[in-house]
């Protein structure tokens, strides 16, 4: 019985060896395929091999964490690799980060703009355009209370509501201002020739675009022309004074009420004006054309008054009393004088 | 020996060795320098709580474990699906696994892992430990270094007996004393 024993235990400890060695030579890489894969049903069968192959396993891995030679440079260089991958991870954050604000901003001035434009619209300052016609003329009541009284023939551009600097109209003809007096926010009228800048007043504007004439009356207050130039000559106006157009330039003169007063009692005074001047307002009064082939007419001197009811021809039969001259409508808007 | 290393220094004083520990698992040294690269950009990540990880050793190791299991749990999964591994190679990657599953990091000290094994291979004797070291460490095949010492095949391979034999006692605290479970 203990022979036995004993010879058991010798036939495990033989076995246990032989375990051992095959282990060390799979381990030494020295196993064939087929050795393998008989060693490894081996350890599926029996617990003591396959506690033995973990323990050796893992005890051959421990070994190589022994330091070797050239371990510093391997190290430092595997370093500088690790470095430049971090450098991106820093790098993709940053950007993930910044796109985020980005983003954000982008949203907010989006929704700005959303809101500005749809929710806000009636902020949006819109543009009237009267156009008054021919022989006729209209009394506004700009938005801060202004007068305007606008002249035949003319077209004035007013916003609903002023922008916060400035009260800013556009004028096409002739026009008599009665300015509410702010001084926060200059009156501007724009014409295409000249810019008038107005604080509280009441003066009259004859500006066509047509016409080659410009020309601001002051009744009282000030006012101030330019060109809409940054660098333009500015001519300041007293009250009775007038600016006008003289040889392509603006120059100052005396003003006379009567030039004016038909805006109010539609009586036109001409006081010892050229017929070509006379002409010329006719033109723009009636939104016609004259051709005068007679040139010593056009230098000839003539006072006189016309109405404004009066019809073109009304207004021409008034001249042909000082001076003989016929004329012929040729078109609706052209009419030839000889 | 209170000197706190920065992360610099921790990545190289561990990043070869590690690489070396995970190879015996993996197999191939691009798939192990690739898992300890991971391991170090995890502790990168953490690198403000450095000073607060109380046993960086048993860190890394645990990382660079779990990395191992999952590389390898991965490529048995993709073996399966492909039936790309021949029986023996898929055999081998599970034993492998298995081991790697069975070491147990937590017994590791904070102590320097290196100190640690050169503790335990200064126990062997001389002769012992030198074949151990060139079978091991520089990885000789058993006919070289019987050439190199002059000494018979057989000698080698019972010195090499002999080496692990003690080495597994002086390391015990890492190394399984029986299997919990078993493959199925």
């Amino acid at each position: 019985m203990i022979g036995v024993f004993f010879k058991l235990r010798r036939l495990n400890n033989m076995k246990r060896i032989m375990m051992d060695k095959r282990l060390t030579t799979y381990f030494s890489g020295l196993l064939s395929d087929t050795e393998k894969l008989r060693l490894f049903k081996d350890l599926e069968a029996d617990e003591a091999i396959m506690v033995e192959f973990v323990s050796l396993q893992n005890l051959f891995s421990l070994s190589k964490m022994v330091g070797e030679k050239g371990d510093g440079a391997y190290a430092a260089l595997k370093f500088s690799q690790f470095r430049f991958r971090t450098k991106k991870h820093q790098m993709r954050r940053m950007t993930l980060t910044l796109s985020k604000y980005a983003a954000v901003f982008l949203l907010l001035l989006g929704s700005y703009y959303m809101i500005d434009r749809f929710v806000f619209e009636k902020n949006k300052v819109h543009y009237t355009l009267i156009e008054v016609p021919v022989g006729q003329t209209r009394q506004l009541t700009l938005a801060d209370g202004t007068k305007v009284l606008l002249g035949s023939n003319t077209s004035i551009t007013v916003p609903d509501k002023f922008a916060k600097d400035q009260r800013l109209v556009e004028l096409d003809g002739e026009a008599l201002f009665t300015v509410v007096e702010d001084k926060s926010k200059p009156f501007i009228v724009k014409t295409s020739k000249y810019n008038i800048h107005v604080l509280g007043t009441k003066f009259n504007v004859y500006a066509y675009a047509k016409s080659n004439e410009f020309e601001t009356s002051l009744i009282h207050g000030s006012v101030c022309i330019d060109d809409g130039q940054i660098d333009s000559k500015k001519i300041y106006l007293k009250p009775s004074e007038k600016a006008e157009m003289l040889g392509g330039n603006l120059v100052k003169a005396p003003m006379n009420m009567a030039e004016v007063s038909h805006m109010n009692d539609g009586v036109y005074t001409f006081d010892k004006e050229t017929v070509g001047e006379v002409l010329e307002r006719l033109e723009r009064y009636y939104d016609v054309t004259f051709q005068v082939s007679n040139a010593s007419l056009l230098a000839s001197s003539f006072s006189g008054e016309f109405k404004s009811k009066d019809r073109m021809e009304d207004a021409l039969t008034v001249i042909q009393q000082s001076y003989a001259f016929k004329y012929k409508r040729i078109s609706e808007n052209i009419t030839e004088i000889y | 020996m209170e000197h706190k290393l920065n992360f610099e220094e921790i990545y190289t004083l561990y990043y070869p060795k590690l690489v070396r520990f995970s190879r015996e698992y993996v197999s191939s040294i691009e798939d192990a320098e690739n898992i300890v690269q991971d391991v170090f950009f995890i502790l990168w990540q953490q690198r403000e709580n450095i000073d607060e990880l109380r046993n960086v050793n048993a860190y890394l190791f645990r990382l660079t474990k779990n990395k191992c299991i999952d590389f390898l749990r991965h490529k048995i999964r993709i073996g399966d699906l492909h039936c790309s591994l021949q029986d023996v190679e898929e055999k081998e990657l599970q034993f492998k696994m298995y081991s790697i599953e069975q070491f147990d990091e937590q017994s590791l000290s904070n102590e320097d892992i290196e100190t640690m094994i050169n503790k335990a291979i200064d126990t062997l004797p001389p002769k012992c430990r030198e074949i151990f070291m060139l079978s091991r460490l520089d990885g000789m095949k058993y006919q070289e270094i019987a050439d190199q010492l002059k000494l018979s095949t057989n000698t080698i391979s019972n010195q090499i007996a002999i080496a692990l034999k003690k080495l597994k006692i002086e390391l015990k605290d890492f190394l399984p004393l029986f299997i919990v479970f078993f493959l199925s």
